[in-house]
């Protein structure tokens, strides 16, 4: 039997290396065309604290951007500027910044803040019940592609943000009642 | 002759019985000392953690460590001496959470109960509330629980990432209904103390916000029935005001003894069922 020769040994190559970026380009292709997207205004609902202490959304108008990643960081500079309603609070402290957002397989969404949204803690497991969910629901409500949230500082997972509830976790929405 | 041999060898069973069952008339046994209730009293945060601060200055880790003073001390003075306060701190210093939970369990405690003051971004919130730790944190999770028991959930609901958190909680609520248990013993004990007139006739006015679940951290490490109290809202006037008297301090403390006494006599229910 003659043996392949050299050109034919070449094509296979080829066509290996094609066939594996081209899967790579679809899948990565399929992923982008869920998250990224045209940018347009959009309306968006805000939970904030109100004088009964429960959580109530307030809707704003936001210049989206052209993924879902970006539309959150609006969306948690949104909440860190505060209500506009009266009668409303901002749960999150004025310093919170983001440092970076990411999702992984699960569509577990990644917080990522500078160490800003636990240096000046108010106390108390209602004030960090309501700065949690108010992100959580915030997120959970405005994006659909998004299953659960997970907190992180400075890169890291950490087990409280307040010295009470443990959030090295997927969280979920909660009413708070 | 044959009936008092027959009433001869009755007897004797019927003794030999009676022994066994150690009931023989007028043998008196002693009496069994009731077991030492180890109570394992977590005052919140301390050192650099101060917690919340009220407008009036109060601060929650001092507050929370007079009330825990106050209690270990009623605890102590209790009848029979049949309960034995432990304090995860007496003073005023950082202890990690982590901390506070191996110092529960190294000390083996029957019961873990973590004082709190809480605020909140309303001014008006206020009252007490007594929470005992979830097995699920969030209202789907909940609900999802509560499904997977009645066997109603279909596989492609649970990510993976939940199951495992869900599992991971189930086997660390082996207390779970005895935790629930001492919430609510708390929660009437001293919804009980603090509603009854102080020696001035005046009768605390605190809201009674009920028993909830929330998944706090200090309280998923323990290997014990354990509950979380937070007395009241240092962000809401009155409540501040509560909290920096001692009688509020004192009636508070009675609840919570009243609801210590009656855990531990279930607890012991609980061991003669098992004997």
């Amino acid at each position: 039997m003659k043996k392949p020769s050299g050109l034919l040994l070449i094509i296979i190559i080829a066509v290996l290396i094609c066939g594996y970026f081209a899967v790579k380009y679809f899948i990565m292709h399929k992923r982008d065309s869920l998250f990224n997207y045209a940018a347009q205004p959009k309306v968006i609902r805000l939970f904030f604290v109100n004088e009964n202490g429960k959580l109530q959304a307030e809707k704003r108008e936001i210049q989206g951007a052209t993924s879902v990643l970006d539309d959150v960081k609006i969306c948690v500079v949104e909440l860190v500027k505060g209500p506009k309603e009266k009668g409303l609070f901002g749960a999150l402290p004025k310093e919170t910044e983001v440092r970076e957002v990411y999702l992984d397989d699960n569509r577990c969404l990644y917080l990522d803040f500078t160490k800003s949204i636990i240096d000046n803690p108010k106390g108390g497991t209602t004030s960090e019940m309501q700065l949690i969910y108010s992100l959580v629901n915030t997120i959970l409500e405005n994006f659909g592609q998004i299953a659960s949230v997970r907190i992180l500082i400075e890169g890291q997972e950490v087990k409280t943000i307040g010295g009470h509830l443990d959030v090295h976790r997927p969280l979920r929405g909660k009413k708070l009642e | 002759m044959k009936i008092s041999c027959l009433l001869f060898i009755v007897a004797g069973l019927l003794a030999q019985e009676a022994v066994q069952n150690n009931i023989v008339p007028g043998a008196q046994t002693p009496p069994v000392p009731a077991k030492v209730i180890k109570v394992v009293i977590d005052p919140g945060h301390g050192g650099r953690d101060g917690g919340a601060v009220g407008n009036k200055g109060t601060r929650e880790k001092d507050v929370v460590l007079e009330i825990s003073n106050l209690f270990a001390k009623v605890l102590a003075d209790a009848p029979d001496r049949r309960f034995k306060a432990i304090l995860t701190r007496a003073e005023d210093k950082f202890i990690t959470l982590e901390d506070r939970i191996s110092f529960a369990n190294q000390y083996e405690g029957d019961l873990f109960i973590s004082i709190h003051a809480n605020s909140s971004e309303s001014k008006r919130d206020n009252g007490f509330e007594v929470y005992y730790n979830s097995i699920a944190t969030d209202d789907s999770a909940i609900d999802l629980v509560k499904r997977e028991n009645a066997g109603a959930v279909e596989k492609k609901e649970v990510q993976p990432v939940d199951s495992m958190f869900v599992l991971w909680d189930l086997a660390q609520n082996e207390f779970q209904k005895e935790s629930m248990d001492f919430a609510d013993m708390i929660q009437s004990g001293v919804e009980g103390s603090i509603s009854k007139a102080m020696l001035n006739g005046k009768i605390l006015n605190t809201r009674n916000r009920g028993v909830k679940q929330a998944a706090f951290a200090v309280l998923r490490g323990v290997r014990m029935p354990g509950a979380l109290v937070e007395t009241s809202y240092l962000s809401n006037e009155n409540d501040e005001n509560n909290l920096r008297s001692l009688a509020f301090k004192e009636k508070l403390v009675l609840g919570l003894l009243e609801a210590v006494t009656n855990m531990a006599k279930k607890l012991e229910k609980q061991q003669e069922g098992i004997k």
